[in-house]
């Protein structure tokens, strides 16, 4: 075998000129106005940075470049997430986007503002980075025509009030160190500081539980993520939310961690009232892209249970349920997508599809079967981590109270499931390739994480721990 | 990594290629067919040590609170044998089958199941840590349950196949609850880990669920009635299903983990269920007239037999029966087959006739019987020989043994001979199509004819072959001289009586049966009677439970409403107004604040 020797700086650079290609062709694809090179063009360059980013990953180096970005474990695994992402989102929109050229642009500033956020070293890096990944999304939304106007200006406003809180938190810290670099010290000697601080903090899980979708803050989701068209939903769902528990575990475990038992409890109610709000208000739905919006509300719960654990077992366990159920959303979202599009919206409308599309109907099963936790899919797996993180972190009521809402939740994916399969004659509906193409690599992932985790919780484990070696 | 596991991948291949054949339905039988010479030449080059790797392969799954649950695999000889037994079977299976399933449009959903049950049988026999060994353990339940129900629009076959899946189901979680145990005892569940660390207390109740666990599988007394039922499966089935796999997989185990039931000191248990199962198994067999329920019960009789020697800790001869025990009663089944398809599917013995027919047949089938019997020189004296050598050190267990003998070899046959009369009845004559019987039924029988009569030969080198094995060096399976001789006495003396009664026809013996002897020997039904007892007493608790289960349900409904109201609130909070949006935010906020700051948690 021919192994080719780069030292890490050229792997690092390799990785950032990646970024930069993937960023440069998105801003010049209005020139050209070429689809189908743009789309080999972009995903390429993600491939590309997949590539650059477990090169550094298994290196596993310690290297800040500027003192902007930051590259280690943690921040190379959600390199390689959030491009795998994108690939697939970028597949999804090819056919579906009213206009695939201009949203190819905004994609491209989203996955910069996901690289800047995953690789933050500083906060001003992630308030630009959340806010280079909401108001560009907002802006796609509304590229798809007058109809989406009310989803597009919901979710400006409701940016615009989270990115504003994550400043006034970031100004309040900018007396401890004017560099605001992660790595600054939070110290406890002066109890103004400290007040400070405390209220710094919850400034920042505010704006952030906006993104991350945690109730209260979280009352535009299903509004949106219904109003939305499907690929959006499903970048919405799958990535938009996941930056924010990103940028969440980076300023919670490297700038807060004095204040991790704080924290810890507030996210504890957080996930409780997320959890039972999802659930339960998705009980009711007839609209199957609501109730699926309902549901990612209740899986943000979840996931926010691996931070009131503040344990890196915790942590791992939330990153392991981070990918797991961003892969089940977007194969979900994909799927009722073109459901959509065939104008099959309603639980009645999703009457005997096993009869009409087979494999829609298969795999939207064990999407919802993974999202209840069901061995041996990938749910599964990130729902036991989870539970068994907070019962190690003595939290058993938590755990319990998340194991009844898994109860809760069978009922509404169990109802989507009945009407899937039971028996009404109607006509075939066809097959969309790129959908398929999205929903087969979600499938064949969920399936295959979900019998060998093994090598997911390994890399998982890692970049949970390498959280704590930045301070 | 595991290479062993490649074994498993020919057969796994062929069944879901033969499934999606839906244009040529009757190509499936040679994509298995091809599947599983694979997996023998594969089988081969683990036994001739072609394939790099050590002997025992562990793959680490994944770990939970430090217990490892890992996939582990071993060429040990024990292991080889049971592969060797199972890789040979299954060719001569399939080919056996294309003579035998003849309509075209359940040939795929046969050879998928069959090929899926064998890959199980595979797994099993590699498999050498407790995870490895109940996933396949699962797949041999599921895949026998659905190849017993294959004939699922018969009246017999689905409630054949849900007692078979009742009985092995109660066996896996009793197995399961074991297994658990074990994990919990040795925070390992590798068979080497678990052999190598002495037996504590709670392992004791470990190892006694597995064995009961085993006794379900290998169909022993109380758990053997579903093997007599299971004969509603076709007939390649039961010949698969009775010779290699799945009731093996029962005395495999306990064969595996034997130096662990030494020293737990529950082999007097293991021979005493065999015994009991084995006098069970004759008894039933001599009374019973359906052709392949004859077989079942003297399979029960074989298992028991394995189990004795098991319990007398003689594992080399239990394994010599075991592997001799595969090629005739493979033999008998293919026999049985081949006579009911040449008399209209007709399963009664007394209305089978002119069973002389076909030659190669009756010779194939006799050959079977004899060796069976435990008759000198055919492989099953060496066998039977091994186990009642061990056993004279016992003169009960002896003294039992020489009677199942005797009896044996007088079911066996009477099996032989009442369908060699001949019938006047010119309806049934007419019907009957020995000529029709095709070659590719009659080819399997004359190779494991061969088979029988040439496993006499490789006596020696099995047991030095099994004897190797460092947990359990108890040495050779030496057969004495005077056992010998009274085994094949008592073995001639059945024959003889056997053919004095059913083939002179000197019926006076049992023209006037003694009622009392015959519900006696067959006790089938009392057995059934039984477990239906047994049945309707759970439902006695299911019908309280039910009354409970309505004030549930109530509150479940309550709940279940309250819940829906609740989910009413919700969505009034979702209206659609931004403003409302914001100020659940401000709200959220000054939450976080009261909490933090009037309430203190900081």
């Amino acid at each position: 075998m021919v192994q080719i020797a780069l030292s890490v700086m050229e792997n690092v650079y390799i990785l950032l000129s990646a970024i930069s290609a993937f960023v440069l062709f998105g801003v010049i694809a209005p020139l050209h106005k070429r689809k189908k090179l743009q789309l080999t063009l972009s995903t390429l360059s993600l491939i590309m940075v997949v590539i650059g980013a477990s090169y550094v990953f298994t290196a596993s180096p310690f290297v800040s470049t500027v003192s902007l970005f930051a590259i280690y474990p943690f921040s190379m695994f959600f390199v390689i997430l959030f491009s795998i992402a994108l690939i697939l989102i970028n597949i999804l929109s090819y056919r579906n986007a009213k206009d695939y050229i201009q949203f190819s642009t905004m994609l491209s500033f989203i996955g910069l503002g996901l690289f800047a956020v995953s690789m933050a070293n500083s906060l001003i890096t992630i308030l630009l980075g959340i806010e280079l990944v909401t108001i560009p999304t907002a802006f796609a939304i509304l590229l798809n025509g007058k109809n989406y106007v009310e989803a597009a200006v919901k979710l400006f406003i409701m940016a615009a009030i989270g990115v504003s809180m994550i400043a006034f938190a970031i100004v309040l810290l900018f007396p401890l160190d004017p560099q605001l670099s992660l790595s600054m010290t939070i110290s406890n000697s002066s109890s103004t500081a400290t007040y400070l601080s405390l209220l710094s903090l919850l400034l920042f899980i505010a704006g952030l539980s906006f993104d991350a979708s945690l109730f209260p803050f979280n009352l535009w989701v299903p509004d949106v993520y219904a109003g939305a068209p499907g690929y959006i939903t499903a970048l919405l769902a799958g990535v938009n939310k996941k930056i924010a528990f990103v940028a969440l575990f980076e300023i919670l475990f490297i700038v807060m961690a004095p204040f991790s038992s704080t924290f810890a409890l507030l996210f504890q109610g957080l996930a409780i009232v997320t959890m039972f709000f999802g659930n339960i208000a998705a009980m009711i739905q007839d609209n199957v892209k609501r109730l699926f919006a309902y549901s990612s509300i209740s899986q943000a719960g979840y996931i926010a249970i691996g931070l009131a654990t503040a344990t890196a077992y915790g942590i791992s366990a939330s990153i392991f349920q981070i990918a797991a159920h961003m892969f089940m959303i977007i194969g979900t979202f994909a799927i009722v997508m073109w459901l959509e599009q065939k104008n099959v919206k309603t639980l009645n409308d999703y009457n005997g599809l096993s009869a009409r599309n087979g494999f829609a109907a298969l795999s939207l099963t064990v999407f919802m079967l993974s999202m209840i936790g069901m061995p041996p899919l990938m749910g599964f797996v990130g729902k036991f981590l989870l539970f068994t993180g907070a019962i190690s972190a003595n939290l058993l009521p938590l755990a319990v109270l998340a194991i009844i809402n898994s109860f809760i939740s069978v009922y509404y994916y169990a109802k989507v499931i009945l009407a899937m399969y039971s028996k009404r004659e109607r006509e075939a509906l066809p097959a969309d390739a790129s959908v398929n193409a999205v929903v087969w690599i979600c499938l064949i992932l969920i399936v295959l994480l979900g019998i060998y985790p093994q090598p997911l919780i390994t890399i998982t484990s890692i970049s949970a721990a390498s959280l704590q070696l930045l301070h | 990594m595991m290479i062993d596991i490649a074994v498993v991948i020919p057969l796994v291949v062929a069944a879901f290629a033969g499934l999606f054949m839906r244009d040529n339905e009757h190509k499936a039988k040679y994509v298995a067919l091809g599947g599983s010479v694979a997996s023998l030449a594969i089988a081969l080059a683990m036994l001739f040590n072609v394939l790099p790797g050590p002997p025992v392969q562990t793959f680490q799954w994944f770990t939970i609170a430090n217990i490892a649950f890992n996939i582990t695999t071993s060429t040990l000889p024990l292991n080889m044998l049971l592969l060797m037994i199972v890789a040979v079977m299954t060719p001569l299976v399939f080919i056996y089958s294309i003579g035998f399933m003849e309509i075209p449009s359940e040939q795929p959903r046969f050879y998928f199941e069959m090929c899926i049950f064998a890959a199980a049988m595979m797994l099993f026999a590699i498999s050498y840590s407790f995870i490895t060994m109940f996933i396949a353990w699962e797949m041999l339940g599921i895949t026998s349950y659905l190849l017993i129900g294959f004939w699922y629009r018969k009246d017999n076959a689905p409630t054949a196949a849900r007692k078979a899946i009742t009985t092995i189901l109660i066996g896996d979680i009793l197995m399961l609850m074991g297994i658990l145990l074990i994990g919990v005892v040795y925070h390992s569940f590798d068979f080497q880990v678990v052999l190598a660390t002495p037996v504590q207390t709670a392992s004791v109740v470990a190892l006694l669920l597995i064995l009961l666990g085993a006794f379900t599988k290998s169909a022993q007394f109380p758990f053997h009635e579903w093997l007599s039922d299971a004969m509603e499966g076709p007939t390649p089935v039961s010949a698969f299903l009775h010779s290699s796999t799945m009731v093996k997989a029962g005395v495999f185990l306990i064969a595996l983990l034997l130096p662990l039931y030494e020293s737990a000191g529950l082999l007097p248990l293991i021979l005493a269920i065999g015994l009991i199962s084995a006098i069970i198994g004759a008894s039933n067999a001599i009374t019973e007239r359906h052709i392949k329920k004859i077989l079942a019960y003297s399979t029960i009789e074989d298992l028991g037999l394995m189990f004795v020697a098991l319990g007398l800790n003689a594992l080399p001869a239990a394994m010599l029966l075991f592997f001799v025990q595969t090629f005739y009663k493979a033999l008998l089944f293919f026999g049985a087959g081949s006579l009911m398809k040449a008399n209209a599917e007709e399963e009664d013995i007394y209305k089978l006739c002119c069973s002389t027919k076909n030659k190669l047949v009756f010779y194939t089938t006799a050959i079977a019987a004899v060796s069976i019997a435990g008759i000198f020189p055919l492989s099953g004296f060496f066998g039977k020989g091994a186990v009642e050598s061990a056993a004279m050190g016992n003169i009960a267990v002896y003294a039992m043994l020489l009677v199942v003998e005797f009896a044996t070899s007088i079911y066996i046959f009477r099996w032989l001979f009442i369908p060699m009369r001949k019938s006047y009845d010119d309806s049934i004559i007419t019907k009957l199509s020995y000529g029709a019987i095709p070659k590719s039924m009659t080819a399997p029988a004359v190779v494991l004819a061969g088979a029988v009569i040439s496993a006499s030969l490789l006596y020696q080198s099995v047991i030095s072959y099994i004897t190797p094995l460092g947990a359990a060096a108890q040495g050779s399976a030496p057969i004495s001289l005077a056992d010998a001789i009274i085994a094949n006495v008592l073995a001639l003396a059945g024959l003889c009586t056997a053919y004095y009664i059913y083939r002179l026809g000197h019926r006076r013996f049992i023209a006037n049966p003694n009622k009392n002897l015959f519900a006696a020997m067959y006790n089938s039904t009392i057995v059934n009677a039984a477990y239906l007892r047994i049945v309707r007493s759970v439902g006695a608790v299911a019908a309280a439970l039910s009354a409970l289960d309505f004030a549930f349900d109530a509150s479940i409904y309550a709940l279940g409403t309250a819940f829906t109201k609740a989910g009413y609130l919700a969505r009034r909070m979702v209206n659609g107004q931004v403003n409302s949006y914001a100020l659940a935010f401000v709200v959220g906020f000054a939450a976080l604040l009261f909490v933090v700051f009037v309430i203190g948690i900081a």
